[in-house]
């Protein structure tokens, strides 16, 4: 599975085909993944293949106005927020958006264990991450049954009002 | 009843709250009121109180220091009986601030009250109050307000480290003031504000501006590993801090506040 946090080279042969595969399995458009300084987005056309794309992270603090990513036109750099938009993921596959602006934490400190990770069950009581803004923190649950395919967005990445945070496969 | 005891029949009578629970003594008030409120057993809004917090939470690992004659309390209350939708919990410590400020202003000539953005209050250049807000997971419509405002308690006799960077009302007016009264207050003034967050939000945002005492400085702003510096163009309608910067404004949600010129 695609977990984020154990950590190896992000452009791994290993993993994108192991990424490639989880999105056959799931019927998931996209896959979108930063480690560091490297990021890279996988897209899987309907009826086509997979193609990929790397761009440096944003910044802890959003700028203002967000910047676009660098170009790249055969390849996927856009917001998650305008694929997902257009997402052809099933109809099992649920996305939990941020609820509110603010930093996103996948665990409570940086010393413990995310709250969920790729291919973990989660319930609708189910904390799944944190989000941070002016000192407020707010404790997110899942508020949907089933299971984590996708996470979506970086610890410590800021995040918008909507933002797609997770895909969640309802029916596994 | 004993002079600067607190009246929690007044504080009852006069504001909305369903309980108070009141301690001579406690840890943390946000810590008792988490506690109380995980029960679910205490109708909101309730409220936590005490006349001395002995390892009072700031941000961080920071403690409030909290000597005879300060207000520490908690005050729970229930974002969908107030209407209050998630989107919007990222403003409640700036607008805690705000009704502190107001509540202070109407005490305290002379003005100076502002906010440094996110979580306090100065009185001039000192720290009057600060503000922790908490939720929980387990209640997740639950939300805590904490608040720690200097009183009664002299900085005169305050640990010297903390007599330059800390006032308190006392020090300020140069005469005592009745905590029941400014609690009563400061209630009310926080049961119309948290109201306006969803129905009047750009005066808010507005109220938010006036009070920055960041505006215009150049600041530093820590966010996880990396530092912000610019000049500071107040707060956003989100309630983000605006950090003009050589790469352009930046929206800050978070981090600390490490460097004003």
């Amino acid at each position: 599975m695609a977990d984020e946090s154990q950590g190896g080279d992000v452009f791994d042969e290993e993993r994108l085909c192991r990424l490639i595969e989880l999105m056959k399995e799931h019927d998931l458009e996209e896959i979108d993944l930063q480690e560091e300084d490297q990021r890279i987005c996988l897209r899987r056309n309907v009826g086509g293949g997979v193609t990929a794309g790397g761009y440096p992270p944003p910044g802890f603090a959003a700028p203002y106005p967000a910047p676009a990513p660098p170009p790249a036109p055969t390849l996927v750099a856009q917001s998650i927020a305008a694929t997902t938009a257009a997402s052809g993921d099933g109809d099992n596959i649920t996305v939990i958006t941020s609820p509110m602006v603010g930093t996103f934490y996948t665990k409570p400190n940086p010393n413990s264990p995310t709250y969920v990770k790729v291919g973990d069950h989660v319930d609708p009581e189910k904390t799944i991450c944190i989000i941070e803004a002016m000192k407020v923190f707010s404790e997110i649950p899942a508020e949907i049954s089933g299971r984590i395919v996708a996470v979506l967005v970086q610890n410590e990445e800021p995040i918008e009002f909507g933002t797609p945070l997770f895909k969640v496969d309802t029916q596994a | 009843m004993p002079p600067g005891q607190l009246d929690i029949e007044r504080v009852l009578s006069a504001t909305t709250l369903q309980h108070v629970e009141h301690r001579e003594e406690t840890g943390s008030t946000n810590d008792l009121a988490i506690e109380l409120a995980s029960l679910g057993e205490t109708p909101c809004p309730f409220l936590v109180i005490a006349d001395r917090q002995t390892s009072g939470r700031g941000r961080g690992n920071n403690q409030w220091w909290a000597a005879d004659g300060s207000l520490t309390f908690s005050l729970v209350i229930d974002a969908d009986a107030r209407k209050l939708a998630r989107s919007h919990w990222p403003k409640l410590s700036l607008t805690v601030g705000l009704a502190v400020c107001q509540t202070v202003e109407a005490l305290v000539p002379g003005g100076g009250v502002r906010l440094k953005w996110p979580n306090d209050v100065y009185l001039g250049d000192r720290k009057v109050c600060g503000v922790l807000v908490e939720t929980l997971s387990a209640r997740p419509e639950t939300i805590i307000l904490g608040v720690g405002i200097n009183v009664n308690n002299s900085f005169r006799e305050a640990p010297a480290e903390l007599q330059s960077i800390a006032t308190s009302l006392v020090d300020r007016a140069g005469r005592e003031f009745d905590r029941s009264d400014l609690l009563v207050q400061l209630l009310v003034e926080l049961d119309q504000l948290t109201a306006r967050i969803q129905e009047d939000s750009d005066a808010l945002t507005e109220s938010f501006r006036e009070r920055c005492m960041l505006e215009g400085r150049t600041v530093s702003i820590d966010v996880g590993n990396r530092q912000v510096s610019g000049v500071c163009h107040g707060i956003d309608e989100d309630g983000a801090l605006l950090v003009q910067r050589e790469g352009g404004m930046e929206r800050c949600f978070g981090g600390i506040v490490s460097r004003i010129l």
